[in-house]
């Protein structure tokens, strides 16, 4: 009963944009214009998008909950099938995080032997060494030496 | 004349070795992101362009457009040989590739794929040419009212395109628009949506936007889905054996599926590329869907029809040159990848517009003809040379590409602003793309909702404030009543009385 009030998952993303969207119009709102353009001032389209928004939110909300037909098996939001997406994303956090402290190469050597950890690259832990010196100094070529393209170094601090 | 000296400048300046050199990588990227299973024109545009900073603006449009061509081309290569689309265009390819294969034609099919490639790519690329004039003249009659009736009507167009996901469409537009206000406001001096951050008071850039809606999503689906350690199956490889000369179509069959057939795909192609959203799919279905309707031999649809390989490759290939007639004049994509050659354009300083055929041309005609090369001379010369290797060459490690691809998304949104502010943008949008792809909601029309947004408002407003604020001034300007009536229109005929879906296979 519970999965069926949340359209077996497919309500928790419409109910995540409709509070995103009350959000963006409180904003709209606090906008003071430098001068009076009469109805039209720097909030009329956010105030016009957020009304479309929500009118757009109503009619998926209808669909979600009139749709009676049971989800497809691989469809279905379980946390598990998301696991691998998650750790690429905290890679990517802690890359970013690094990226300009400890440089382009040792970034992005640690970068990319956690990405081939994630994809199950099946080789020995030596390849996935030698896989991302490979990238690392593939990319660094292409946008260092040819696109000439100033890359942070762990040098530069000291 | 003037023009004409122009476009022929522009097939000149790809003899400069660079320019040469930059167009046939570009179209080799883009046939291997267009083969690959999961990796798209799109992204491989996506991902270029940061380094068009770095790149010479004509050399990134070359790159481009050659890109373009063949990603659209490419798609037809693992839809054939293991009936995996590379891209969603070639799916039409495959229902009639794959039979073929399976009967011993493969190299015959793909010969009749790259055959109508090259026929709908390069005649669309010459009806770009012959088109973009008249479009141009027809730009100047557009007043402010008409412009923000026809960015109404292209992004109306576009969410109704998207069928099944109409209420969806509408929310992904909404939320590019929402994105694309925060920063200074497009009349006043006033900062929106900046919660306080002096990093968003500039705004978001399309950068950001782009990679992460298209490439980081991308890494994170890939990273969900990870089962298959290739991106084609090792034992689909084993059993792929070509001759070169197998890739020649045979003179009958070519007359066998005629002129008209390759003449009409072409021009349905062309103006479904014209049409916002639309894009190859729909050229490619349309096409297929009518070549198969007046066949003489309609039995052979499903079971290996040359024909029906012709008219969807040659109206996909087609299209290539249609999409880029409303993106230059109008600024107007007219699919998710002119959208990005878009940005390529706007990052290089040049404006979209009518102007731009009087003041940059030279900079536009190398595009035009890197199209029409690409088309008429690289499609079958990379078909000859690489064809007996394509599905080795497109079955790699993912574990190699999408790491390889994570670092160019990444590192290339960095060089925007040379601060990983970027980056962190990135990854953020990445993430809601992902989310939204999981779910099933289009994210290309997020990515025009931010394109055309400011446009949008920037017209609305400036055509209330000349009128005084009287909203009627949209259906008393004759341009922009056009384009309302257009949407009435568009809005009619495919939402309250849809087409019926015609039967793909018989």
């Amino acid at each position: 009963m519970r999965s069926r009030l949340l359209g077996d998952g497919r309500l928790v993303l419409p109910a995540v944009i409709f509070v995103v969207t009350t959000i963006y119009l409180y904003e709209a709102f606090q906008i003071h214009p430098q001068y009076d353009e009469g109805i039209v001032g720097p909030r009329f389209l956010p105030i016009v998008v957020s009304i479309v928004m929500y009118a757009g939110l109503g009619f998926l909300v209808f669909d979600i909950l009139r749709d009676r037909s049971p989800r497809p098996e691989r469809a279905k939001l379980e946390l598990g099938n998301f696991l691998p997406a998650i750790a690429v994303i905290l890679a990517t956090l802690v890359y970013i995080a690094v990226f300009e402290t400890l440089g382009y190469v040792v970034s992005t050597l640690l970068y990319v032997f956690a990405l081939l950890f994630v994809f199950k690259f099946d080789q020995n832990v030596l390849w996935r060494v030698l896989y991302s010196i490979v990238i690392t100094a593939v990319f660094y070529i292409l946008f260092h030496t040819l696109f000439d393209v100033r890359l942070p170094t762990l040098t530069e601090w000291f | 004349m003037e023009f004409s000296l122009h476009i022929l400048g522009g097939f000149s300046a790809l003899l400069d070795p660079t320019v040469l050199f930059y167009m046939v990588l570009g179209f080799l990227i883009g046939t291997f992101f267009g083969a690959v299973p999961g990796l798209t024109a799109v992204l491989a545009i996506a991902l270029l362009l940061p380094i068009t900073y770095s790149l010479d603006v004509v050399t990134a449009l070359v790159m481009c457009a050659s890109i373009f061509m063949s990603g659209m081309y490419a798609g037809s290569i693992t839809a054939t040989t293991i009936n995996i689309p590379g891209a969603p265009s070639s799916m039409m390819t495959g229902v009639e590739g794959f039979p073929l294969m399976k009967q011993g034609f493969g190299a015959n099919a793909l010969g009749h794929a790259a055959l109508g490639s090259m026929i709908g790519g390069s005649i669309g690329a010459v009806f770009l040419i012959l088109f973009t004039p008249i479009a141009a003249r027809l730009a100047l009659l557009i007043q402010t009212p008409g412009k923000f009736s026809l960015i109404l009507f292209a992004l109306v167009v576009i969410g109704i395109s998207q069928r099944g996901a109409i209420a969806k469409s509408v929310v992904t537009t909404c939320l590019g628009v929402m994105i694309a206000t925060i920063g200074i406001d497009v009349m006043q001096p006033v900062a929106r949506f900046t919660f306080g951050t002096s990093a968003l008071v500039e705004g978001i850039n399309l950068m950001a936007v782009v990679i992460g809606t298209f490439a980081v999503s991308e890494l994170l689906i890939q990273a969900r889905d990870v089962v298959h350690a290739r991106t084609v199956d090792k034992s689909q490889v084993a059993n792929f054996a070509i001759k070169r000369r197998d890739f020649i179509p045979l003179m009958a069959e070519v007359r066998e599926i005629g002129v008209w057939t390759y003449l009409k795909s072409t021009i349905i192609g062309f103006f479904i590329g014209v049409l916002p959203g639309a894009g190859g799919s729909m050229a490619a279905f349309v096409a297929y869907a009518d070549a198969m309707r007046r066949s003489k031999r309609p039995e052979l649809y499903g079971k290996g029809s040359r024909e029906g390989i012709a008219a969807a490759e040659t109206a996909n290939n087609s299209m290539c040159g249609g999409a880029f007639v409303p993106m230059l004049m109008f600024g107007i994509p007219g699919d998710p990848t002119t959208a990005v050659v878009l940005g390529v354009l706007v990052i290089n300083g040049l404006q979209p517009g009518p102007r731009l055929l009087d003041n940059q041309i030279d900079l536009i005609a190398p595009m035009f003809a890197s199209l029409f090369v690409s088309a008429l001379i690289l499609i079958p010369l990379t078909l000859f040379l690489l064809g007996p290797y394509f599905v080795k060459i497109v079955s790699i490690r993912k574990a190699l590409l999408y790491s390889s691809i994570a670092v160019v998304a990444l590192v290339g949104s960095y060089v925007a602003t040379y601060s990983s502010f970027q980056m962190m943008l990135a990854l953020v949008f990445g993430i809601v793309a992902f989310f939204l792809r999981t779910a099933n909601y289009p994210t290309v029309t997020l990515l025009l909702g931010f394109i055309l947004g400011p446009d949008l408002e920037q017209y609305l407003r400036r055509s209330l404030q000349l009128n005084k604020g009287d909203p009627s001034t949209f259906l008393t300007s004759p341009d922009s009543l056009f384009f309302l009536a257009l949407t009435a229109l568009f809005f009619y005929f495919m939402v309250i009385r849809p087409p019926k879906t015609p039967v793909t296979t018989p």
